[in-house]
């Protein structure tokens, strides 16, 4: 009995001295200051933390589910500016994501969070006449969520106007409103995790601006240029317009669709050039290009193909140049860096999906890359591009992004390196320029493989082959000739009509055939076998065929008063000599073939 | 364009200058080369305005379908294509598209796309298709050169093909951009009629095939088929009746016939139309009679004369009975399907006005009026008849084919204006001839006087120019030409020709030049026009308004336009059309237009019944553009008025049957769905300052009816310069 007494006070002073030691060392927080900023298209939540004097070596920030799903970026800074470093923590809460901010010292009392938020403010109503104002509404907590105990806490919200509907206005404590701004608080001894919220409705003519998908896709190369093509895919979020869209309200009235987007600007680097603006079904002329200007760059405005009213869509490319040496560096050793900028060029919106993808050239191994933002993205891969005479293909990186306010400021750039060998820089050059070479090459070789065999160095000889074409083209045609004028001999024919025309065809043939033994002659000397066998069959085709002419014409003389026989004989005649032509054209083709 | 017109004529001087290092043969061929590379060039150079002035787009109607089917090809693959349903057009009845189109040319912009990719480069298939056109004139120019060679000469050919290179007529269809079947079809045309004469001349079963194949080309990419089916059975009809039959002849026809419509029927548009339809009858009955002619020869070898004259006669009969009797029987059995309205209206201009109006309302199936003919054609139309003169004077198988072709194209084109297409390459070809053989000899004898040779009996050349003569029986100008040695004044003469010559082929590049910027290099999607200080302005407001649709409707929406605009609305905006241009049901369309000429409620009622989401009109009343619904309305109302008979088209005109818009239009008019979507809201405007609000600048008057309300329909999209106008069909009352 004594045992357990004496064990159950040991018990009770261990108990005691734990509690002890753990109040004095409780983490709390002394006081929260909280800005809201709602007069742009997304929110800019600015929290001032000071922290009790315990052990701090890391901070939690916590955020419900919603609230982290409209969250782009959280950056934590300490009191003399300096970004701390915070990792996210795996999920292990279903309706929280936690955030784990690394403290450098314990001196440090103050910490600076600034997040902003995308897509939290929505128009309400969502569909509203075309000449009314739009108002938006925004919910959030009424004290800074945080897992710490606070000991004292406020909130100011700017408004763009002074048009502010709270939701249940009596039911929140502490609140006053004066102007564009809203108070609340101060709130003291605000338990953990304290999760009352409030709603306000606002005036705010501006367009909600969104990017559903933006792609900022960069090809490097060595050799001069590197080019840079954005695709965007908007919608304007802002309140829809009852009734469809009026072109003449829109053009003769400025009252009419306050929350439109007739065009955005881009900031491009100022050596940019060979500037397009297109979209899917061709280009887009409306739109101006200015500068380069020393300090901004150069400036292009694009106007889109129609006015973006409230729940309208586009969506539309944009693609530039610019010269490669800015931007990459050899480092020595066939090793070379690439500095990119992240944000994409038009930055006048909220991005929910932020793609870039940056190709390197075909070859780039050992592949680093850094970028000096933390947590900047979301998730990396590679993938493989084929591009102009790309044979492996070349390595993209891609970087994607979920929810992306692009500022001009807080970006800081994407460095690359990769090693990239001499032979990989010289190929590009050398594949067509030795294509080209190549194919001059086999082409000559087979002009003068072909000339070497058809023998042809020699120019009289080719003319001597053409005279010798010719000359049976017209013996050829003398036959036609012949054949022609004998079967048109029909009827009763007298015996002088018929010598009469039988001699004409022989006087030609005759001085055909001198020149032709003339021809052959010349051939025979020139010593070409090849020639001399096809001018010899040539000629005895032509023999063949005087010959059956010359039968022909001594039997039918006697026959001229039999006229059927004559006929069936004229019949037979040209058969013969249409098969003897065939031939004989079949010849003249080849040897034309061969001219 | 200049330096093609010179190089056409230095041709005959270049061929006889001695080099050393180059034979008179191969300085002809480098000769032949070049300026078939330089033609190539300009016919590729003078179809690149459009892409210059405006950027490298689709034009018109048309092609944006075959650019859409291109894409589906190269995307989903032959068998996704040859299965292809598009349910976004005629919607509720959708299109058996892989069925219904003729494939060549998407195959053809496929396979070019496809050895580019593989040859590492990553071309898109918008500027393939873009490019098909002028890379097709190019071969063309080739195609044309070796047609006219083999009818005539090589010189006839040059000319020829530095015609084609840039003639309007065939221009109008080629430019950069109008990616259309005829671009590729006209090519294989005359591949085709290169092949035919080919095999005919040396009847051998190689070229036969060839022509086959060719002739397979040509159906997969156009309907235009037709012709070539046709004019073969024609041409073996005129040689027989000549008495030019050879066997060769005999071997090119029954090849071509018998494998080329079995390749025809490969093609599934085609299908067995080829052997049924009217159309293809022609070249069977022409197949059956060379058959009975080669036999009869034959018998005619065989048996003796009296025997075979009765014998023949009985032949005759006997397959005369059969052959009517088959006709007869395939009618009744409807195995021959009947004649279409358009091959009818080619018989008769006037038949489609009277009994077609879908057909009447395309502007190109139009007859020709006749100063098309000079703009078209300019001089070739003047030498077409030189050249017909000079193919009778050397006359032969080929020659007959040429002159067939160039007269049958001739009537055709007047018929319609879309032919001019088929007799642009038959008057370059005769041109080329005519121009051929009214220099060459000229030329010649110039260099001849100017050389004052002294070995005539020697040369060989020589030689065959008096045997030559001599042949073609004109003793008398081989005599002439001798004697006229030292004549000045021939030689003075000479000069002026040639002078001339030179002048009009300068006169016919520069207007071809001209026709090629300023006619026909207009994209139609994008209009332009120039301010008073000559500055160019676009109007992009057909982009603007497809673009919204694309993004700002849902994805299913179904929009109702007139057909005219169906294609673009698919290619542009991705969404679904009720009519497009492939005009295959006359009903729909006479719905469609039913819809446009009814009063609004009525109009709302069928809208509903075709679950329309979307009404889109032209309106060019306040740009200035006169090609808008508004003057096309006349026709939606003739159409429907053939399947709808209530609808009267007196009751759009006004009391004395004017078409008008402004006071005193047809009280029909004003109160129809057209009317009331084009000038909604119209007349509270006023667009310019010297005219009154409400001022249709198209129709140069105050519209009749300023103020209304629209019950039924709103507004959902108007394009800047009021081109294009959406109007939504309006849900229906929750309660009754």
């Amino acid at each position: 009995m004594n045992d357990w007494r004496r064990l159950g006070l040991l018990f009770f002073i261990v108990s005691l001295f734990q509690i002890v030691s753990s109040a004095k060392d409780a983490r709390k927080i002394e006081n929260i200051d909280r800005t809201i900023d709602l007069s742009k298209s997304f929110v800019t939540e600015k929290v001032v933390i000071k922290l009790n004097k315990a052990r701090w070596d890391t901070l939690e920030l916590i955020f419900p589910l919603q609230q982290y799903e409209s969250l782009a970026q959280v950056q934590v800074e300490d009191s003399s500016n300096h970004l701390l470093v915070v990792q996210k923590e795996q999920d292990t809460e279903a309706l929280f994501r936690k955030f784990v901010v690394v403290l450098n010292s314990t001196t440090e009392d103050t910490v600076k969070v600034t997040s902003l938020y995308m897509n939290c403010l929505k128009p309400k109503p969502p569909v509203i006449p075309n000449d009314a104002d739009q108002y938006l509404y925004y919910e959030n907590y009424v004290r800074y969520y945080c897992p710490y105990e606070v000991k004292e806490q406020k909130t100011t919200i700017n408004f763009p106007h002074s048009q502010i509907h709270f939701s249940d206005q009596e039911k929140l404590p502490e609140l006053s409103v004066s102007g564009k701004k809203a108070y609340l608080g101060p709130y003291k001894k605000v338990p953990a995790r304290d999760s009352m919220t409030f709603g306000v409705r606002f005036l705010h003519n501006i367009p909600l601006l969104t990017g559903i998908q933006v792609v900022n896709t960069l090809k490097s190369s060595h050799l001069g240029w590197m080019q840079v093509f954005e695709s965007y895919e908007l919608e304007n979020k802002g309140a829809k317009s009852k009734g469809g869209f009026s072109r003449l309200d829109f053009q003769s009235n400025s009252k009419y669709y306050k929350q439109v987007v007739e065009d955005v600007v881009a900031r491009l680097p100022s050596e940019a050039s060979d500037v397009s603006y297109k979209d899917y079904v061709g280009n887009i002329t409306s739109s101006h290009l200015r500068g380069p200007d020393r300090s901004k760059g150069r400036i292009l405005q694009l106007k889109f193909r129609f006015p973006l009213i409230g729940g309208w869509k586009n969506a539309f490319f944009i693609g530039y140049r610019v010269p490669s040496k800015k931007y990459l560096k050899s480092l020595g050793s066939n090793q070379y860096q690439l500095r990119v900028h992240i944000p994409p060029s038009i930055r006048s919106m909220v991005i929910e999906k932020y793609v870039l993808k940056v190709a390197l050239p075909e070859g780039a191994k050992n592949i680093v890359w850094n970028y000096s933002v933390p947590a900047a993205f979301d998730k990396m891969y590679n993938e493989t591009l084929f591009d102009l005479l790309d044979i492996q293909g070349r390595t993209l990186l891609v970087f994607e992004k979920r929810n992306m306010v692009p500022t001009d400021k807080n970006w800081g750039s994407l460095v690359i390196t990769y090693e990239l060998g001499m032979w990989n820089l010289l190929e590009k050059l050398l594949l067509p320029v030795t294509f080209v070479l190549v194919l001059l090459a086999c082409l000559s070789l087979i002009s003068r493989l072909s000339l070497y065999w058809r023998d042809d160095s020699e120019a009289s000889n080719s003319l001597l082959l053409s005279n010798l074409y010719s000359l049976h083209c017209a013996l050829s045609n003398t036959y036609k000739e012949a054949i022609y004028n004998f079967s048109t001999l029909k009827g009763p024919v007298s015996a002088e009509q018929f010598s009469s025309s039988y001699t004409c065809v022989h006087s030609h043939l005759k001085e055909l055939e001198l020149q032709l033994e003339y021809l052959n002659k010349t051939i025979a000397s020139s010593g070409n076998a090849k020639w001399v066998t096809v001018a010899n069959q040539l000629t005895e085709i032509y023999k063949a065929k005087h010959e059956i002419l010359q039968r022909w014409y001594s039997t039918t003389r006697s026959k001229l008063s039999n006229l059927s026989s004559l006929e069936k004989e004229i019949g037979q005649l040209s058969q013969h000599l249409e098969k003897e032509n065939v031939k004989l054209e079949k010849w003249l083709l080849d040897i034309q073939d061969e001219l | 364009m200049k330096k093609n017109a010179v190089g056409m004529q230095t041709q005959p001087f270049v061929n006889y200058t001695k080099t050393i290092w180059l034979s008179t043969k191969q300085q002809q061929l480098l000769f032949r080369f070049a300026v078939l590379l330089i033609a190539c060039c300009v016919s590729f150079c003078i179809r690149l305005f459009a892409v210059i002035r405006y950027e490298s787009i689709i034009h018109e109607f048309d092609p944006w379908f075959n650019f859409r089917a291109t894409k589906v090809l190269v995307e989903q693959g032959t068998f996704e294509f040859w299965n292809w349903f598009d349910s976004a057009s005629w919607y509720p009845l959708g299109r058996i598209v892989g069925g219904t189109v003729y494939p060549g040319i998407m195959y053809t912009a496929a396979t070019i796309y496809h050895i580019l990719r593989a040859l590492t480069f990553p071309v898109d298939i918008k500027d393939v298709c873009v490019m098909m056109a002028p890379l097709f004139s190019c071969f063309t120019n080739i195609v044309t050169y070796f047609f006219t060679k083999q009818v005539s000469d090589p010189t006839a050919g040059l000319f020829a093909a530095c015609f084609i290179a840039m003639v309007p007529g065939y221009l109008s269809r080629s430019v950069a951009g109008s990616y259309d079947n005829e671009c590729v079809a006209i090519t294989a045309m005359i591949l085709c009629f290169f092949l035919i004469v080919k095999s005919v001349h040396t009847g051998s079963l190689f070229w036969s095939g060839l022509t086959c194949l060719a002739y397979l080309y040509m159906v997969a990419s156009w309907g235009g088929y037709v012709f070539i089916t046709n004019i073969y059975p024609i041409y073996v009809l005129v040689l027989i009746l000549c008495g030019r039959y050879s066997h060769r002849l005999y071997v090119a026809y029954s090849t071509f016939y018998v494998i080329g419509t079995l390749l025809s029927m490969q093609i599934r548009f085609v299908g067995f139309q080829a052997v049924q339809s009217s159309e293809h009858m022609g070249a069977l009955i022409v197949f059956v009679l060379l058959q009975c002619y080669c036999f009869v020869n034959w018998i005619r070898y065989l048996v003796p004369r009296d025997v075979f004259v009765t014998i023949s006669r009985i032949f005759l009969l006997v397959v005369g009975t059969m052959f009517i009797l088959a006709a007869f029987l395939a009618t009744a059995t409807g195995y021959l399907g009947p004649w279409t309205g358009r091959f009818y209206s080619l018989l008769d201009p006037t038949y489609a006005s009277k009994h077609i109006p879908i057909i009447a309302s395309v502007a190109e199936h139009q007859p020709t009026a006749w100063g098309s003919y000079f703009f078209d054609l300019h001089i070739l139309s003047m030498l077409v008849p030189a050249g017909i003169y000079f193919c009778f004077r050397n006359i032969n198988d080929g020659v007959i084919f040429l002159i067939l072709y160039g007269s049958f194209a001739a009537y055709f084109a007047g018929v319609m204006v879309r032919l001019m297409l088929v007799l642009a390459p038959a008057a370059c070809v005769l041109s080329g001839i005519a121009f051929s053989k009214l220099l060459v000899p000229n030329v010649t004898q110039l260099r001849k006087w100017e050389q004052n040779t002294e070995q005539t009996g020697h040369d060989a050349r020589t030689t065959y120019k008096r045997v030559e003569s001599k042949l073609s029986g004109s003793k008398k100008s081989a005599k002439s030409l001798e004697t006229s040695h030292d004549s000045g004044w021939m030689k003075v003469l000479i000069y002026i020709l040639l002078g001339g010559s030179m002048l009009v082929l300068f006169a016919y590049a520069r207007h071809c030049v001209w026709v090629a910027s300023e006619a026909y290099s207009q994209p139609s999607v994008v209009l332009s026009a120039r301010t008073s200080l000559g500055e160019r302005v676009f109007f992009d407001d057909f982009r603007e308004a497809y673009y919204w649709l694309r993004y700002n409707t849902k994805q299913d929406a179904k929009i109702l336009s007139w057909w005219d605009y169906g294609y673009q609305i698919s290619g542009f905006a991705n969404r679904t059309v009720i009519v497009d241009n492939n005009t295959w049901n006359n009903s729909h369309i006479a719905t469609v237009g039913r819809v446009l000429n009814s009063p609004e409620r009525k109009a709302f009622q069928i809208c509903k019944k075709l679950d329309v989401d979307y009404v889109l009109v032209i309106f060019g009343g306040a740009l200035g553009y006169s090609s808008d619904d508004i003057n096309k309305f006349l026709w939606p109302i003739r159409i429907s008025h053939s399947v709808d008979p209530t609808v009267d088209e007196s009751a759009y005109l006004t009391a004395d049957g004017n078409y008008r818009v402004g006071e005193g239009a047809g009280p029909a008019l004003v109160e129809s769905l057209m009317y009331k979507l084009c000038y909604y809201r119209f007349g509270e405007v006023q667009f310019d300052r010297g005219n009154p609000a409400g001022y249709d600048k198209v129709r140069g008057e105050v519209i009749a009816k300023k103020k209304f309300k629209l019950r039924y329909f709103e507004e959902a999209f108007t394009s800047r310069n009021w081109l294009v106008r959406i109007y939504h069909v309006k849900d229906l009352p929750n309660i009754g």
